[in-house]
C-alpha cells in the first residue's frame, strides 16, 4: 500500500455504536437522567464543571484552530437511605472552530462528545464489596480497559479479594469512543494478603473483537515487605495466545533511613505482542530488556532530590538514559514551589538531552506557573540534531471558594515551526 | 522464562516469606491535603516516599494490584484525565494535543520526539493508546516529509527494503508497532510474506506457536496469508 493514496480511513463495522456528531444525544441523556432523579432523593451530591476555550495550531496544516470543551464531573452518594446506592459521571462535549477537513480527525463543526465513565455503585452489606454497574475504567495485572458493563468485587474472604469485570469494550478514538455488539473486554483477579505487608494477585484479561478472542493475558504480582526496611516486587504479563512473556518486571526497594532515603532497582523485559485481529500478531519480533537503578533523597522539608540510570538492551543496540531532578519549596519564599530535571539519553534509536524547569508561587488567592523545557534529540542515526524549546506561563485566580478562572499560554519552537502557539482558558465550578 | 508453571513454582516460595511490616495507612482521611501536606507524614514519622521521582512509569504496578487505595485520595477522573485525555482539572503545567489534554511525560516537541520513546517499548504507548490512534495520525504524513531511519534513503517502503533488506529485518522487529502505524492492515508487509503470492517470504518467529491464534481467533489473521 503506497503511502498517502490508499490509506484506508477507519470504517464503522456493523453493529459499532460511535458517539459523536448527532448520536451525542445518548451521553447527555445519561447526564441527564444522572442529574435528575438523584437530586430529587436528597442525595450528598457533588457536581464540578469546566468551561474551556483553547487554541493552537495544526501542525499537519499549520492553521490555527480552537475549540470550546465543557467538562461534567458529578457523584451523588448515600441516594438510599443505606447509603449503599452511589453514582458517579464524567464527561466532555467539545466544539472545534477552524478547518473542515479531516472529518474523521475531529476537524469540522460537529459536536464531539466523549463519555470517560457512567456507573452506579452498589456496597454490599459489611464492607464485603460493591458491584458497580455501566462505563467504568477497570484495571486488574493482566490488563486495563474501559468498559460499558458490570465490576463485581467481593472483599472479606478471609485473606482474599476477587474482582471480575465484564463489558462492552469502550475504544477511545480521536473523536470517539467506539463500541461494537462483538468486543467484549472480560476480566477477572483473585488477591490476597497472607501476612502483614504481603500481596499476591492473580488476574486474566480476555479481550474479544466480532467474537474472536485477539487478546488473552495472565497476569501475577506478588509483592512483599520485610520489617518496614524493604519491598520486593514482581509483577508478570503472559500471553497465552502467543505463548510468550510479554512482560516481566522484577524489583527491590530498600527504605534507608526510612522516609528519607529510597532505593529501587529493577529489571524488565519485554516482548511485544499484538492483538490477534492482525497479521502483526504472527510476525517475529526482538525482546526489550532494561535494568533501573533510582534513589529518591529527601534532604529535608524543602528539597527533594531524585536521580536514575537505566540501561536498555534491543537485542544488539543499547541505550543508557540518566535522569536528575529536584523539587524545592524554600520556607525563606512562603508558597514559591519549583521543580527541575535534566534528561540525558544516548544509544538506540535516539539520542535526547533536554532540561525541564517550572515554578509556581501561591499569594492569596493567586496562583502563578510558568515553566520551560528545552530538548537536543536525534531521532535515529539518519538524521540531524533537532532542537525543541517550549514556554509556558498560567496562572489562576479562586473568585470564590467553589469558582476558578485559569488561563495558560504556550510557544513551542521546533524544527516545524518558528513559535507554535497554544494556550486555554477556563472557569471551573465545583459544589 | 518460557514455560509459566515452572516460573510459578519458583516466584510462590518467595512470596510467602513470612515478615512483619509497618501497616497500611486508610488514606480517606487525608484526601483534600495537598500533595506538599502528604510529607508531614510521609518525613516526619518515617514512612517511605509513595510518590517518589518514578511514580509517573512506576505508579502502574500498585495501581492494578490487590492492594490498589488509589480511590481513598484520587476519583476515577484521576485516571482518566491522564490515560485518555481528559481536563477537568488538569494543572497549569501540563499542554494539550487538539482538544486533549496530554500527560507531563509528553515533552516539549513530542510529535518529532514521541519515535524514540515508541520504539523503546511499546507496550508503553498501548497502555493509553489503540494501534488506531497511531495510524489516524501517521495516515495523515506527507510521505515525502518522512525522516526516520527506514524511509528516509527512498522515500517509500518497498524500495528501501529492496536496498536494505537485512536492515529492515532487523527495523521490523525491534519497531514493529512503528510499522503498523503506517499501515494498519499490513498490506505493504504481504507484497512479500504471504504464502498466498509473491516472494512467500516467512515472517514468524523461529519457534512460532500459532495453535492457539488460529483457535481463539477464529484463524482470522491466518486467511489473510493462507488458504485455510
Amino acid at each position: 500500500m503506497p503511502h498517502g493514496t490508499e490509506y484506508p480511513l477507519p470504517a464503522l463495522k456493523e453493529g459499532m455504536t460511535v458517539m459523536r456528531g448527532t448520536r451525542l444525544s445518548f451521553p447527555i441523556f445519561l447526564l441527564l437522567l444522572l442529574l435528575g432523579p438523584w437530586h430529587a432523593l436528597a442525595a450528598d451530591f457533588r457536581f464540578q464543571s469546566s468551561t474551556q476555550y483553547l487554541w493552537y495550531t495544526d501542525p499537519f496544516k499549520n492553521e490555527d484552530q480552537s475549540d470550546i470543551v465543557q467538562y461534567f464531573n458529578i457523584g451523588a452518594s448515600k441516594i438510599d437511605k443505606a447509603g449503599r446506592f452511589s453514582a458517579f459521571g464524567y464527561g466532555r462535549i467539545s466544539q472545534q472552530f477552524g478547518s473542515e477537513t479531516d472529518v474523521l480527525l475531529g476537524d469540522d463543526e460537529d459536536i464531539l462528545g466523549r463519555l470517560y465513565f457512567l456507573y452506579v455503585n452498589y456496597s454490599l452489606p459489611k464492607q464485603r464489596g460493591d458491584i458497580r454497574l455501566g462505563r467504568q475504567y477497570v484495571a486488574v495485572g493482566a490488563g486495563a480497559g474501559t468498559i460499558d458493563g458490570i465490576r463485581v468485587d467481593v472483599r472479606n474472604l478471609g485473606p482474599v479479594v476477587i474482582s471480575t469485570f465484564a463489558g462492552y469494550d469502550v475504544r477511545f478514538a480521536e473523536t470517539t469512543d467506539d463500541t461494537s455488539s462483538g468486543n467484549y473486554l472480560v476480566g477477572a483477579s483473585a488477591g490476597a494478603s497472607f501476612f502483614p505487608g504481603n500481596n499476591l494477585e492473580v488476574s486474566y484479561l480476555w479481550k474479544i473483537d466480532d467474537g474472536d478472542i485477539i487478546r488473552e493475558m495472565l497476569g501475577v504480582h506478588a509483592d512483599q515487605r520485610i520489617l518496614g526496611k524493604a519491598k520486593g516486587y514482581v509483577d508478570w504479563r503472559y500471553d497465552v495466545l502467543h505463548e510468550a512473556n510479554s512482560e516481566f518486571l522484577a524489583g527491590a526497594t530498600l527504605f534507608l533511613f526510612p522516609g528519607l532515603i529510597t532505593i529501587t532497582g529493577e529489571y524488565f523485559t519485554s516482548y511485544p505482542t499484538f492483538d490477534a485481529d492482525t497479521i502483526y500478531t504472527a510476525f517475529a519480533v526482538t525482546e526489550y530488556w532494561e535494568a533501573l537503578g533510582r534513589v529518591d533523597y529527601i534532604v529535608s522539608d524543602q528539597v527533594t532530590l531524585y536521580g536514575s540510570y537505566t540501561h536498555s538492551d534491543y537485542e544488539g543496540p543499547t541505550a543508557d538514559t540518566g535522569t536528575i531532578g529536584i523539587k524545592a519549596s524554600p520556607k525563606r519564599i512562603a508558597n514559591l514551589k519549583g521543580y527541575a530535571s535534566v534528561d540525558l539519553r544516548s544509544g538506540y534509536p535516539g539520542d535526547l538531552t533536554g532540561f525541564r524547569i517550572s515554578a509556581n508561587y501561591t499569594y492569596k488567592k493567586t496562583l502563578l506557573a510558568a515553566g520551560l523545557t528545552h530538548d537536543v534529540f536525534q531521532r535515529d542515526s539518519m538524521t540531524d540534531d533537532f532542537t525543541a524549546k517550549k514556554y509556558w506561563a498560567g496562572g489562576s485566580y479562586e473568585f470564590r471558594k467553589n469558582m476558578t478562572a485559569k488561563l495558560r499560554v504556550e510557544n513551542t519552537v521546533t524544527r516545524q515551526f518558528e513559535d507554535e502557539f497554544q494556550g486555554r482558558a477556563s472557569v471551573d465550578i465545583r459544589f | 522464562m518460557n514455560h509459566p508453571l515452572r516460573f510459578l513454582l519458583l516466584l510462590l516460595p518467595a512470596v510467602f516469606l513470612a515478615a512483619t511490616s509497618f501497616a497500611r495507612e486508610d488514606h480517606r482521611a487525608y484526601a483534600d491535603l495537598k500533595f506538599e501536606e502528604c510529607a508531614e507524614c510521609h518525613i516526619g514519622e518515617g514512612v517511605p516516599p509513595n510518590h517518589g521521582g518514578g511514580w509517573q512509569k512506576e505508579h502502574r504496578i500498585p495501581a492494578a494490584g490487590p492492594s490498589r487505595n488509589c480511590f481513598e485520595c484520587h476519583g476515577m477522573s484521576w485516571c482518566q484525565d491522564c490515560h485518555q485525555g481528559g481536563g477537568i482539572q488538569a494543572s497549569l503545567s501540563r499542554s494539550q494535543w487538539k482538544r486533549d489534554i496530554e500527560p507531563e511525560s509528553h515533552r516539549s516537541d513530542w510529535i518529532s520526539i514521541h519515535p524514540i520513546q515508541a520504539q523503546s517499548s511499546p507496550q508503553r504507548c498501548q497502555r493509553c493508546h489503540e494501534a488506531k490512534f497511531c495510524s489516524d495520525c501517521h495516515g495523515r504524513l506527507n510521505v515525502t516529509s518522512r525522516t526516520i531511519r527506514d524511509h528516509a534513503n527512498s522515500g517509500s517502503t518497498q524500495s528501501y527494503i529492496a536496498a536494505f533488506p537485512d536492515q529492515h529485518a532487523a527495523e521490523a522487529r525491534r519497531n514493529l508497532a512503528s510499522c503498523q502505524s503506517c499501515h494498519p492492515e499490513g498490506d505493504v508487509c504481504l507484497t512479500c510474506h504471504s504464502a498466498k503470492l509473491g516472494l512467500r517470504v516467512n515472517p514468524h518467529p523461529r519457534d512460532f506457536k500459532g495453535s492457539r491464534i488460529r483457535s481463539r481467533s477464529n484463524n482470522r489473521s491466518c486467511r489473510v496469508c493462507h488458504d485455510s
